[in-house]
């Protein structure tokens, strides 16, 4: 009896010293996973003509200033294994194409060409935001001397935004900082399933999950400043406001964030709560971050889509690609419609008398102003008409040319204008010529409006009563942007945002 | 009064009443011990060097797969005949019941969030929300760590408390200070 007990203490003893002796060797002799980092000077050829900011002019930061290797940045196509919906979501949005969309690589291009001596590393300006893992291997440079990496053309790939700890959105122009060493996983995927510890200090470390939820977050990227470094402006030239014009709207008062609308499974329903002064907050966000383009979700576009959007991203086929991005067109379409209204505020028309139309153009569902972003090509326009009571027209302004892909002139359109040293307009989104920016007419904050006068001379055999329609047109781009980048005349299609019609007797007639 | 301790309700009174059940036990309390250190290395030194924490962890669930059906079979034999002596003391009964839930709780939590991981393997994708497998860790975790305390409760009971080290215990089983006839069914 005394041996047996005296046995299971032992046994207890023995094993416990064993197991502990077995792992505390292991410990010792296996090494902790391998750093990630590769040092500013490791990367040859890399040029700082800035200094040693490897990433000026972006003020994109890596945790340690480093790069990071190419391979051990991880893919979404690692991603897609467990979280299909979650990858589903991110491959329709822009955010998965903010590299390869073909526009914005041209774009790009077309910036680096014009700087002949500085334009390869002035893009960094850009890159910063729109590709941060090309950034982080070292990708962005004269001579490219990296290995390529899946996730480098990803764009704002999974890890981007579930590795940044930091985030400014007053400096923007991509003031964030990525911490990459961190932001991966070190187990093997089977045992990360038994134990997602690891994944979960990877991809939500606490200053990220506190970050991911905010505006700021968005800011960080959302808020462009144009400066001496990248531009010919001189001191600074606020380019992008979207996150300064939400901080100061009413959905900011409200705790109403970015993530809330363009990362909700419902967005137009939430807005239109929103528009009752509704809050609901979504319990789950979505990865699709609808948003205002609807170019890059038009599938009757079918391969020219693909064509567009750089290819079809690793880990989808074609088909299923044009499957989730119908979804996705229809979500943007509602989303871009419950942003805006027109209202025909009223008019005053008789024949043989001087007239005039008020139209209102309402930010009825946007947190930021409308337009807002890339505004020197993203423009707004009214199209209004007044027909007689035999169906002739007495007034068109806003007439869209769709063969020239032209707005007539005369017509109210809201656009940011960027122009050279020497005063002329820029219509090619050629940062790195733009010396001064201003706008056709400041753009419509949220919550507000812009009412619009038209005047107009009726001769005395227009027969009343007047119809008046109004329709706010959206295009993502000037069609001399289309030509000077894309060197097509094809012209991109304008967007219906909003229309109304009234039908308007003499006043003389009204009153009675 | 050694041959009175080998004789309890007819069976034989030592800890382990049959070859198997003593090989078992020593399985299960091998395995128990190896999942304690393995467990407790991958909770609080795992983020230390993660090479070494999946060798951890993957050893814990090697263990936990194994102790499952030692556990099971173990308890078939210890159960039928502790039934029978285990009325003798209030608060023997009370932590040996509370160890053997405990013991179920930390096995089963650790079988569910295993789950994943076994699917996976069968190229199955399934997992519960963090929040839940957070929830169901902190159940293995904190019924894992309070399984050695409610062993050593199991043993010291096995005779009443006070008795102190296990050499004490063992003493006082030598005497037999209990009536194996009361502890009979």
């Amino acid at each position: 009896m005394k041996t047996k007990i005296r046995r299971i203490f032992k046994v207890i003893g023995y094993s416990a010293l064993l197991s502990g002796a077995a792992l505390a060797g292991i410990h010792f002799l296996l090494p902790e996973p391998e750093s990630v980092d590769v040092a500013v000077e490791d990367v040859p050829f890399y040029q700082l003509p800035w200094g040693e900011n490897p990433f000026f002019p972006s003020n994109m930061r890596t945790v340690g200033g480093n790069f990071i290797k190419p391979d051990k940045l991880p893919s979404a196509a690692t991603c897609i294994k467990c979280h299909v919906d979650q990858f589903e979501e991110w491959a329709v949005s822009l955010h998965s194409v903010s590299d390869r969309d073909v526009i914005y690589d041209k774009t790009v291009t077309h910036n680096e060409h014009f700087d002949r001596k500085l334009g390869a590393e002035r893009v960094r300006f850009c890159e910063g935001c729109h590709s941060p893992g090309q950034m982080a291997i070292g990708g962005v440079n004269r001579v490219r001397s990296v290995l390529p990496s899946d996730a480098a053309t990803e764009g704002l790939t999974c890890v981007v935004c579930h590795a940044v700890t930091e985030a400014n959105p007053v400096a923007g122009n991509g003031a964030f900082t990525l911490n990459l060493g961190e932001g991966r996983d070190h187990m093997h995927h089977a045992l990360i399933m038994a134990s997602p510890r690891d994944h979960a200090r990877a991809f939500g470390a606490k200053a990220t999950k506190a970050l991911i939820t905010q505006s700021e977050f968005c800011g960080a990227c959302h808020t462009e400043i144009y400066n001496p470094a990248m531009t010919k402006v001189q001191g600074v030239a606020h380019v992008q406001t979207t996150f300064d014009e939400w901080k100061k709207s009413w959905y900011a008062q409200q705790g109403v964030t970015c993530q809330d609308c363009h990362m909700n499974y419902e967005p137009v329903a939430f807005i239109e709560k929103l528009k009752k002064g509704e809050i609901t907050k979504p319990t789950r966000y979505s990865h699709a971050f609808v948003g205002a383009n609807y170019l890059l979700v038009e599938t009757s576009l079918d391969s020219d889509l693909f064509f567009l959007r750089g290819g079809v991203l690793p880990g989808l086929t074609g088909e299923r690609y044009l499957q989730i991005l119908e979804k996705q067109k229809q979500r943007t379409h509602d989303f871009l419609r419950a942003a805006a209204e027109v209202e025909i505020r009223d008019a005053f028309l008789a024949p043989g008398k001087q007239g005039r139309i008020a139209i209102a153009v309402k930010n009825v569902g946007a947190g930021h102003n409308l337009p807002t972003g890339v505004g020197d090509q993203k423009h707004m326009w009214l199209e209004v008409t007044v027909k007689d009571a035999n169906g002739k027209t007495w007034l068109h302004s806003g007439a869209f040319d769709a063969d020239k892909g032209q707005i007539a002139a005369g017509s109210v359109v809201w656009a940011e204008r960027f122009f050279d040293a020497n005063g002329q307009r820029i219509m090619d989104h050629l940062t790195f010529n733009t010396a001064r920016v201003d706008y056709t007419r400041p753009f419509i904050p949220p919550r507000g409006e812009d009412v619009v006068f038209y005047d107009i001379a009726l001769p005395q055999h227009a027969r009343p009563p007047f119809h008046i329609t109004a329709k706010l047109w959206y295009r993502v781009a000037f069609q001399e942007f289309v030509v000077q980048i894309l060197k097509t005349t094809t012209t991109i299609p304008p967007f219906l945002l909003a229309e109304t019609e009234r039908q308007f007797a003499p006043i003389s007639e009204r009153a009675n | 009064m050694k041959d009175e301790l080998k004789e309890v309700g007819g069976r034989r009174s030592s800890l382990f009443r049959f070859p198997q059940e003593y090989a078992l036990g020593r399985v299960v309390l091998i395995l128990m011990v190896f999942l304690l250190v393995t467990g407790a290395y991958y909770f609080f030194l795992g983020s230390s060097n993660w090479n070494v924490a999946q060798v951890a962890l993957g050893g814990h669930l090697a263990a936990g797969v194994l102790l499952f059906p030692a556990f099971f079979a173990y308890l078939r034999h210890h159960l039928s005949w502790g039934l029978r002596i285990s009325s003798r003391n209030k608060r023997f009964r009370c932590v040996a019941w509370t160890f053997l839930l405990l013991f179920v709780l930390a096995l089963l939590s650790g079988l569910l969030n295993a789950v994943p991981f076994f699917l996976y393997l069968i190229n199955i994708i399934w997992f519960p929300s963090f929040q839940t497998f957070d929830l169901v860790a902190t159940v293995h975790l904190y019924s894992g760590l309070t399984l050695p305390l409610l062993l050593w409760g199991h043993l010291r009971l096995t005779v009443p408390f006070g008795v102190g080290k296990p050499s004490d215990i063992v003493s006082y089983l030598e005497r037999a200070e209990f009536d194996p006839k009361k502890s009979a069914p």
